[in-house]
């Protein structure tokens, strides 16, 4: 059952769609050759798609959207130099725009949410995406920096990936299991 | 209530994965760079995740009310550990709704934050109802993870129907010989004037009428009609469900009224079961035969009944019954022409299914309907011949309007057979 439209929710769908639509375009106008029509179609699709899956109120579109958009910001990035800023800046809206797709779609029934809690929502929705940026950021300047040493660093990524993955599935299960 | 992973973790995860794949497939830093954020959030929301623990308790202000009242709820909800989002949803049976912000609330609560939220609940329909599960979800920080719980909240509702005022009501042929309201045909000890007689032997001097002596020369007395109670017994029709909730309202309506003149009331509850309160007078009367009002259902049954399974004392001699019927079955029929034949003083009121009937949409439709509807003529008519005062009653419309046409009909005692 798709959620009812509040106004609440109208705004985050909004909010979402638009995020998501200037990232689309920003990616497309810093893109480093090919033909823009071919990419401004994915952008749309993934807009498109996006929207639809907001209304229907539907998570599953909101992912594949995401993928979408990035595909396209990476495709474009091929064979220029890295732009740290505008890259933390893109993994940023990516982050909005899949939060406020969540929030949008998480509930079927209306729920009277008091101010408190959205405030929070809010706060913490700010305060992820300015870390997230941060890290991003960061993640970006230490992959430059690194450059030279690239089989070191590919070794060690290697190595650390699954070391990773398995730290992210022990903490869920950490945490269901309390 | 445990924590689950929710289907935005898994996302999430998904996503990270595929951005360090891409970055160590491609060599560049970009990929790792979007992911990096979503990293973030992942390992933020498990970190800060607390353990999911709430205590839920419901109450409600009343447990009985009437039609229309609102009577509210109150769910109080414990966090021994904090928790930023949780949803508490009420289920809530058909016939009871939520006024105002609607059956669902979100809250934010801190460590060991005890919170109150009121619900205000309207009775839109009369019944007896077990008000569902309180639903709490909970989400942790960033929504990760989610827990679900059900929390049974063993509160039940008596909704009442709400009488219609009726001031005036119909009067049996005969009444009983116990003291009331309604004005006997017969003469006796009262205060009505009803006639005037030659005086006799053993007539109260109090009683003489003195213009009537003066004019006559001789000894003349008033005759006055005693004040008694009848006995109404309602017969209700449960063999379909079509127009029962407005029966129900109308026999409570007359339930009401009757009891109200310190006459006695009795049911009969006539359908897939045959259920009886014999007739009584009194506030308990009243509530036994409403609780029986309540416990009305319909049960699919095909086998046939008949009056002469009720005892006796259900239907007294000199009763008065109101058969509320939408007169759809045919054992009901039969069962109100047999109390007729028996010389039993029959009302009958017809509750109109007609509102429950969709509008026909087309011209075979409209047909069938008018079909229908002069059928449902040609039975009132033949109980009208039969000397049964029959009225048809919408629900909505005033009951009183119904009573005032039964109270004119001739009503005269007439052999049928």
């Amino acid at each position: 059952m798709a959620p009812s439209l509040t106004p609440g929710r109208l705004g985050r769908v909004l909010a979402a769609v638009a995020v998501a639509a200037a990232a689309g375009v920003y990616a497309v106008a810093t893109r480093g050759g090919g033909p823009a029509g071919g990419v401004g179609i994915l952008v749309g699709l993934a807009v498109a798609l996006l929207a639809a899956g907001l209304v229907m109120g539907r998570p599953g579109p909101v992912a594949f959207a995401i993928v979408g958009l990035s595909s396209v910001y990476l495709l474009g990035q091929i064979g220029q130099p890295v732009n740290l800023g505008a890259t933390a800046l893109f993994a940023v809206a990516l982050l909005v725009v899949l939060e406020l797709g969540w929030w949008s779609t998480e509930s079927g029934v209306p729920v009277a949410w008091e101010g408190a809690a959205i405030r929070r929502r809010w706060w913490a929705l700010i305060a992820l995406a300015a870390g997230g940026g941060a890290l991003a950021f960061a993640v970006g300047l230490a992959g430059v920096a690194g450059r030279g040493t690239s089989p070191v660093l590919f070794g060690a990524a290697a190595a650390l990936a699954p070391a990773a993955a398995w730290a992210v599935v022990w903490s869920t299960k950490t945490v269901t299991r309390r | 209530m445990s924590w689950r992973p929710a289907p935005k973790l898994h996302v999430y995860v998904a996503l990270v994965a595929a951005g360090f794949v891409a970055g160590l497939a491609s060599g560049r830093v970009e990929p790792v760079a979007l992911a990096a954020p979503l990293a973030l959030a992942v390992a933020v929301g498990l970190a800060a995740t607390r353990p999911v623990d709430l205590e839920v308790a419901a109450a409600l202000s009343r447990d009985r009310v009437t039609e229309g009242d609102t009577v509210a709820l109150d769910v109080t909800v414990t966090a021994p550990c904090g928790l930023p989002y949780v949803e508490l949803a009420v289920e809530l049976p058909a016939g009871v709704s939520v006024r105002g912000p609607g059956p669902a609330r979100g809250v934010s609560l801190r460590t060991g934050e005890q919170r109150r939220l009121g619900f205000a609940l309207e009775a839109r329909r009369w019944g007896s109802f077990d008000l569902g599960e309180v639903v709490v979800r909970a989400r942790s920080p960033l929504g990760l993870l989610e827990a679900e719980g059900h929390h049974p909240g063993r509160l039940s509702l008596v909704v009442y129907p709400r009488p219609q005022t009726l001031r005036r009501l119909v009067r049996t042929r005969q009444t009983q010989a116990a003291p009331g309201l309604q004005l006997a045909a017969v003469t006796g000890d009262g205060i009505e004037f009803a006639d005037a007689r030659p005086y006799t032997p053993g007539d109260r001097v109090r009683e003489v009428n003195w213009r009537i002596t003066a004019r006559r020369g001789a000894l003349w007395v008033n005759q006055r009609h005693p004040d008694r109670s009848t006995d109404l017994v309602v017969f209700l029709d449960t063999f379909a469900d079509t127009a029962l909730p407005g029966a129900v309202r109308a026999a409570n309506s007359l339930v009401t009224a009757y009891l109200a003149q310190r006459d006695r009331v009795g049911l009969i509850d006539f359908g897939g079961t045959l259920r009886w309160v014999r007739p009584g007078m009194g506030l308990r009367q009243q509530y036994l035969v409403i609780d029986a009002l309540l416990a009305t259902r319909v049960f699919p049954s095909v086998a046939w009944k008949g009056i002469s399974l009720l005892p006796p004392r259900v239907l007294p001699p000199k009763a008065l019954v109101v058969a509320a019927s939408p007169l759809e079955d045919d054992r009901a029929l039969r069962a109100l022409v047999d109390l007729r034949e028996r010389g039993v003083d029959l009302v009958i009121l017809e509750v109109s299914p007609l509102a429950d009937v969709p509008a026909p949409t087309d011209e075979v439709a409209a047909l069938a309907r008018r079909l229908w509807r002069l059928r449902r003529d040609v039975l009132r008519d033949r109980y009208r011949v039969l000397g049964i005062p029959t009225v048809e009653w919408r629900e909505g419309t005033p009951l009183a309007a119904a009573i005032e046409e039964v109270r004119a009909w001739p009503r005269v005692s007439r052999r049928v057979g």
